[in-house]
């Protein structure tokens, strides 16, 4: 793939995340839809679905509810994607929990972000009181553009990461790529256990 | 009661393209208050409301703690376009006891959709469509389809969307015609059956999938059911800890080749 085409590819995932919680919440961005469709986008629709079903599973168990902000998934799934199907590329082991590290980073960066968007409600108060338009709907813009500059960020950080590291043949050792092999071997019976976790019953 | 001529179809769909902004401006402090008022801001026009009351009106709500389930959102944007026109229309004595009770019932009523929300949508219908997904997946597998990938993309998408697209659209009416009576109207809906139904669908397309999947396994049955045994154990008491079980089995594995070497 190009570079330009991965760039595309990488923005074009940036604001199917905005999905995920911030506008539409549609499921475009859920693992499940996503997998198939970046993997085929990338070459390999068998690997995209395989990853895409095991981040769906896992995750059905962790709930958006309240203030509480999952493990990013979308993120998580690309960025292993992305790793796993890029050149260098890296083994499926071995890019699964690298992209649950870049969704894990992606949750702490919009953690922040959350944060800060308490400003924004101050901004709107003081221009109604003014008597200005308060102008949502480019406050909106300007929100949304951030957090889909900060997915281009973490998920271009990731395969810079993973380039470079295949680039300097820096390789991860080998009795740690054998517990990666038996976590990754044993991953979709803990995403079974998660998916029958999820439809718990009370009678 | 309201009038629902003010409520008309062109209103109901601006109302329906901004709830998809709901979270778009989301904070700690005030989570989804200023998407809600985004939402409100064209009928307040509607309501005849001048610059200066549209103005108090909008920061009445961008200022207070709002959050819900953000589909069900739509009922509640339907139960105060309802209440705000009633304060519109409402003599200058009246205002305030009626904002107060709008106030209180906005509360009120996101909590009570948060809790229905949840549970059918985010605990019922996405593992649902997650299990059928992984069902025609797996049907299409055996019928020798390349593309099964995106046919369970297309069928997440399509069960899960009818529904909540349905909820956001119709709810911004219903919600404006029920008014105050919005909770108590929402009681007569049998969402607890729809939701137990939906799980026990689910938990059946699950067993399923095992099943096949221990099935399909042959040499490795045992270690199949002794993992997924271990995992749902642990997982029943805490359902979010996938990434520390994923962590220890990798753990394991190190381990043990620590232990070979």
């Amino acid at each position: 793939m190009t570079g330009w085409g991965l760039g595309f590819a990488v923005a074009a995932v940036s604001i199917v995340e905005l999905d995920a919680t911030a506008a539409g919440q549609f499921m475009l961005s859920r693992p499940i839809v996503l997998g198939p469709v970046l993997g085929t986008f990338l070459g390999d629709p068998i690997l995209g679905t395989g990853f895409g079903v095991l981040y769906e599973l896992l995750s059905l168990n962790d709930l958006p509810v309240g203030g509480h902000l999952p493990l990013n998934v979308t993120v998580a799934l690309s960025a292993a994607l992305f790793c796993a199907l890029g050149t260098p590329a890296a083994a499926p082991e071995i890019a699964f929990p690298g992209g649950a590290l870049a969704g894990w980073a992606h949750r702490r960066l919009e953690e922040f972000l959350r944060r800060s968007r308490g400003r924004v409600g101050e901004l709107v108060d003081q221009r109604l009181i003014r008597g200005s338009n308060p102008a949502l709907l480019r406050l909106a813009g300007l929100e949304l553009a951030k957090q889909a500059a900060m997915t281009f960020f973490v998920l271009t950080s990731a395969i810079s990461f993973a380039v470079l590291w295949g680039r300097l043949g820096l390789e991860v050792p080998g009795v740690l790529q054998s517990g990666l092999k038996t976590g990754f071997a044993v991953l979709p019976w803990l995403a079974l256990a998660s998916l029958i976790r999820a439809f718990k019953v009370a009678f | 009661m309201a009038a629902d001529k003010r409520m008309d179809r062109s209103m109901r769909r601006r109302i329906f393209w901004r709830l998809f902004l709901l979270q778009a401006w989301w904070n700690f402090e005030r989570m989804q208050s200023l998407g809600l008022t985004y939402c409100l801001e064209p009928w307040f026009k509607r309501c005849g409301l001048s610059g200066r009351e549209r103005r108090s009106a909008m920061a009445r709500h961008a200022g207070a703690y709002f959050n819900t389930q953000p589909y069900m959102a739509a009922f509640i944007a339907g139960m105060v376009c309802s209440l705000e026109q009633d304060i519109a229309d409402a003599s200058a004595r009246d205002k305030e006891a009626k904002v107060k009770r709008l106030s209180a019932l906005k509360t009120a009523a996101a909590g009570a959709l948060a809790g229905i929300g949840d549970a059918l949508f985010w605990g019922a219908l996405r593992p649902f469509c997650a299990a059928l997904g992984l069902v025609i997946g797996l049907l299409l597998i055996r019928r020798g389809m390349s593309a099964f990938g995106l046919g369970i993309a297309a069928v997440y998408l399509v069960i899960f969307n009818a529904p909540s697209l349905w909820v956001r659209y119709e709810g911004i009416v219903l919600g404006y015609r029920w008014g105050e009576q919005l909770p108590f109207k929402l009681k007569q809906f049998p969402v607890q059956a729809w939701i137990q139904r939906l799980r026990l669908a689910g938990a059946a397309m699950a067993a399923a999938v095992l099943v096949y999947a221990l099935w399909d396994l042959a040499g490795q049955r045992l270690i199949g059911i002794t993992a997924f045994a271990i995992y749902a154990l642990i997982l029943e008491k805490r359902p979010q800890s996938w990434t520390s079980l994923y962590g220890a089995t990798c753990g394991l594995g190190v381990l043990a080749a620590v232990g070979r070497s």
